[in-house]
């Protein structure tokens, strides 16, 4: 069975490279029936991938230890999600679901451009599966996936503790669907310039691609987040692990992406820098995954030792070198009128929104490889991490969140100091407000009185544009108010749903603000029936249970919350043991989370009779916002998504022009 | 245009001095000093964050904390005692001298060097812009001319646009 995926894999490597011959011959002698046969190979990569992971799942499912991985990340005893989830819990499968998602990736691009863009689908073939084809010869030469043990041992080393965890069911494929999917726009942008067709059609067929690639990286991140936040000796939502680092910076960069491309599509500017800003997405891709495999820098995300690292730096640099090369060849093509009606525009506010959020990625890579660079140059072994991180960046998103609240107030092309004025007044004058009533309700730190208030200022500038919207529609077209809104979201889709996902992040801003600056924490020991003081909350510990499940030994106490002399519930945090060839221990926090705040308990040890423990109690204000805002993302991002008959009419006329440039290779 | 940006200055000063007033606060806890450390147990976690059950590095680490809290250390003496005994990579964030600075300062430099740049770039793209249409040009240096209305130069600007969609659309 295992033999199966081993050679669909071969084979697979045959058709990727056979693919991306016959897609660039087929495209530079203008023969069409290779570069169908080009997209069928892709198919067929697709397909023999997808029996790959099959097998991969059969030998997990079937507990088929003889296969290394199988033995490496799991074991008799494990539930039937984490056998699946197991997959990708270590290096060789999450590679192969990688190469897996690509692959269906690229099918789906073919099947979307049957009856268009034949110009740039060649190359776009051809560079998603010289991709493929990359992970493929490490998945079968490198880190064999199906690589087979001497023996069968009796059991398997079982999956880490820490992995045991709903999170991992959800967050590693998600990530990877955002990661895999900025691959898409990587090759039309790599397309368009091999074949010169430098216009934005390459940008406009990518749109969705792209959207749909940032909101699964950001929902990953998000979701990786959630899963630190629950599962101990992560630290908290976010470490500003280097890991984490590397999944935030391309999310960053293909923000500014997606802000930048709209200048492209209404100005016909800035070519270059979205050319730029899309290959720095992807090779923040390449670079994220260098620093998970190659163990460079120490992180709680790290696979261990691996030989992958060297493969993943060589292919960044062939990447970094060939695209620059490609960059520099057609800069004379990529001029364009760069124009601008006036200093203070739309255009140029975005010109800063990118600013801000390269200069941001570019911080969290300094501080991320600069260890490296300390030991190189001093040879001083030295740490980067959360007050440095903390420090450097908070002042940058904060003046992201200022823009995002200023930038869709200021006309495209040209706006009046004056209309600008009376658009920011009122938001302004409300958003001081509220920050004088904060710093009245008692709110000293300076960082969160400023986030605050331009939470307020965001929030309240999106109302107004809403409100003024919905006042049109009802003034002009006498609908009802609700209607109004319905219709005025309804047809302007991008912009509104551009709005919410404003939102959401607004609100994720609001989470991390509360979280991290009014946190209250107290670490105690207690014996039993003893209660502790955590602000206005009482805590009791009433017991100590211990048991055993299948997999696990299980020690969890039970601790009554109190507020005001009534009772609120209990809360259990836990501390399992994991059998398994070699002992390991999780701990299980508990949280009783409001809108207002989580209470947050750590078992942190305890006296094997139950008779005393240590906790660490936490009440992290805001912090269910951060998840909230997350819903609020993915609702905008739905709308930003869906079909637009507007816009599809305002292509049709774009498209015909292509299509005619497109006969001569048909 | 002046008075926006007057305006948009002095809410920045009045958040600059908000910030500036909140951090002047030297309040030494032991979760304060303890996250400027990192657990040397590999967890690679910062050590108020190590949660690992009796581990036998951080307890240790964050009861000599406790303790020289209690006899009156500062801060500084306690993170300094640290660096002696594990290296400076028992600092959590760089410390701001030396070649360290440059981590500290390099992203601020790139950011408003960047910005710098982006200022330039857009006068230079403005300029461009009127250069090619003298007509828009001569209009701005006349400030619009005294016999035009701002009611029709808005209107004469809504019917351009409306003029330039159809033209657009009807290519």
């Amino acid at each position: 069975m295992v033999d199966i995926g081993y050679f669909s894999l071969l084979i697979a490597v045959l058709a990727s490279g056979y693919s991306i011959i016959a897609a660039s011959v087929g495209r530079s002698r203008g023969r069409a029936e290779l570069v169908r046969s080009a997209a069928s190979a892709a198919f067929a990569v697709a397909g023999l991938l997808t029996i790959g992971m099959a097998v991969l799942l059969y030998a997990f499912l079937t507990r088929d230890f003889q296969v290394a991985y199988v033995a490496d990340y799991s074991s008799r005893n494990l539930p039937l999600v984490y056998t699946v989830s197991a997959l990708w819990g270590g290096q060789e499968g999450s590679l192969l679901l990688w190469a897996w998602l690509l692959s269906v990736f690229t099918a789906l691009v073919v099947i979307q451009n049957r009856r268009q863009n034949r110009a740039l689908m060649p190359y776009v073939i051809a560079v998603l599966m010289a991709v493929e084809l990359f992970l493929l010869l490490l998945l079968t030469f490198v880190t064999p996936v199906f690589a087979r043990l001497d023996g069968v041992p009796a059991d398997g080393r079982g999956l880490n503790p820490l992995l045991q965890n709903p999170g991992m069911i959800f967050h590693p494929p998600i990530l990877f669907l955002g990661y895999v999917g900025f691959t898409v726009p990587f090759a039309f942008a790599v397309s368009a310039l091999i074949t010169g067709q430098l216009g934005d059609v390459w940008i406009r067929s990518t749109r969705r691609w792209t959207i749909f690639s940032w909101f699964f990286l950001g929902l990953g991140v998000l979701l990786g987040a959630q899963w630190a936040y629950v599962e101990l000796g992560w630290g908290g939502y976010w470490a500003w692990d280097p890991v984490e680092n590397a999944s935030l910076m391309p999310w960053l960069t293909g923000t500014a992406y997606l802000h930048s491309v709209m200048i492209q599509e209404r100005k016909n500017m800035l070519k270059v820098w979205n050319m730029i800003l899309i290959m720095l997405t992807f090779l923040l891709v390449l670079f994220g995954t260098f620093i998970t495999r190659s163990g460079i820098i120490s992180s709680v995300h790290s696979f261990g030792q691996s030989a992958l690292g060297p493969f993943f730096l060589g292919f960044i640099v062939v990447v970094l070198a060939g695209t620059l090369i490609l960059l520099l060849s057609r800069l004379p093509l990529l001029k364009s009128t760069n124009e601008l009606d006036s200093l203070l525009s739309r255009e140029s506010s975005f010109l800063f929104n990118n600013l801000i959020l390269v200069g941001a990625t570019f911080s969290i890579f300094w501080g991320t490889v600069f260890p490296i660079i300390s030991e190189a140059v001093r040879g001083v072994k030295i740490t980067v991490g959360p007050p440095f991180f903390n420090k450097v960046t908070v002042p940058i998103f904060l003046a992201l969140l200022f823009l995002t609240g200023v930038c869709p107030l200021i006309a495209w092309r040209k706006a009046s100091g004056r209309n600008l004025r009376r658009n920011l007044l009122l938001p302004l004058i409300i958003a001081l407000l509220g920050g004088a009533g904060l710093f009245a309700a008692g709110i000293r730190h300076g960082y969160s009185l400023l986030s605050f208030t331009l939470v307020i200022l965001v929030l309240t500038t999106i109302w107004v544009e809403f409100f003024r919207g919905v006042r049109a529609r009802h003034n002009l077209m006498s609908e009802n108010y609700l209607k109004a809104l319905g219709m005025l979201v309804w047809r302007n889709k991008r912009r509104y749903g551009g709005y919410i996902v404003h939102v959401g992040m607004v609100l994720i801003f609001l989470g991390i603000t509360g979280s991290s600056a009014f946190k209250t924490e107290k670490e105690v020991n207690l014996s039993r029936g003893e209660s502790t003081e955590l602000r206005d909350y009482t805590i009791t510990f009433e017991t100590l249970v211990q048991y055993p499940t299948a997999n696990k030994d299980v020690t969890a106490a039970t601790l009554s919350v109190y507020r005001g002399g009534r009772r609120l519930g209990s809360l259990s945090p836990a501390v399992e043991k994991h059998k398994g060839l070699e002992e390991q221990t999780a701990s299980e926090v508990a949280i009783r989370s409001t809108l207002r705040e989580d209470l947050y308990a750590i078992l942190a040890g305890y006296e094997p009779d139950g008779s005393e423990a240590t906790f660490k109690l936490l009440i992290n204000p805001l912090v269910a916002w951060i998840w909230l805002g997350g819903l609020v993302l993915a609702l905008g991002t739905i709308l930003v998504m869906l079909p637009d008959r507007r816009e599809r009419e305002r292509l049709k006329v774009k498209y015909a022009r292509e299509v005619l440039s497109d006969e001569v290779y048909s | 245009m002046k008075s926006t940006v007057k305006s948009v200055l002095s809410v920045l000063l009045f958040f600059a001095l908000a910030v500036t007033a909140s951090t002047l606060n030297p309040d030494f806890t032991l979760e304060s000093v303890s996250t400027e450390l990192v657990c040397q147990c590999g967890c690679g976690l910062v050590l108020n964050n190590c949660n690992h059950i009796d581990c036998g590095v951080a307890i240790p680490m964050r009861r000599t904390v406790t303790e020289k809290l209690a006899r009156g250390e500062s801060k500084e003496q306690i993170l300094t005692f640290f660096v002696s005994q594990y290296g400076e990579a028992v600092l959590a964030a760089p410390t701001r001298k030396g070649f360290n600075l440059l981590a500290w300062v390099l992203p601020f430099v790139a950011i408003v060097v960047g910005g710098g740049g982006i200022a330039l770039v857009i006068v230079a793209w403005v300029k461009k812009r009127r250069e090619n249409i003298p007509l828009r040009k001569a209009e701005e240096s006349q400030g619009g001319g005294p016999d035009v209305k701002t009611g029709d130069r808005e209107a004469a600007a809504r019917y351009e646009s409306i003029l330039q969609r159809e033209l657009k659309d009807f290519k």
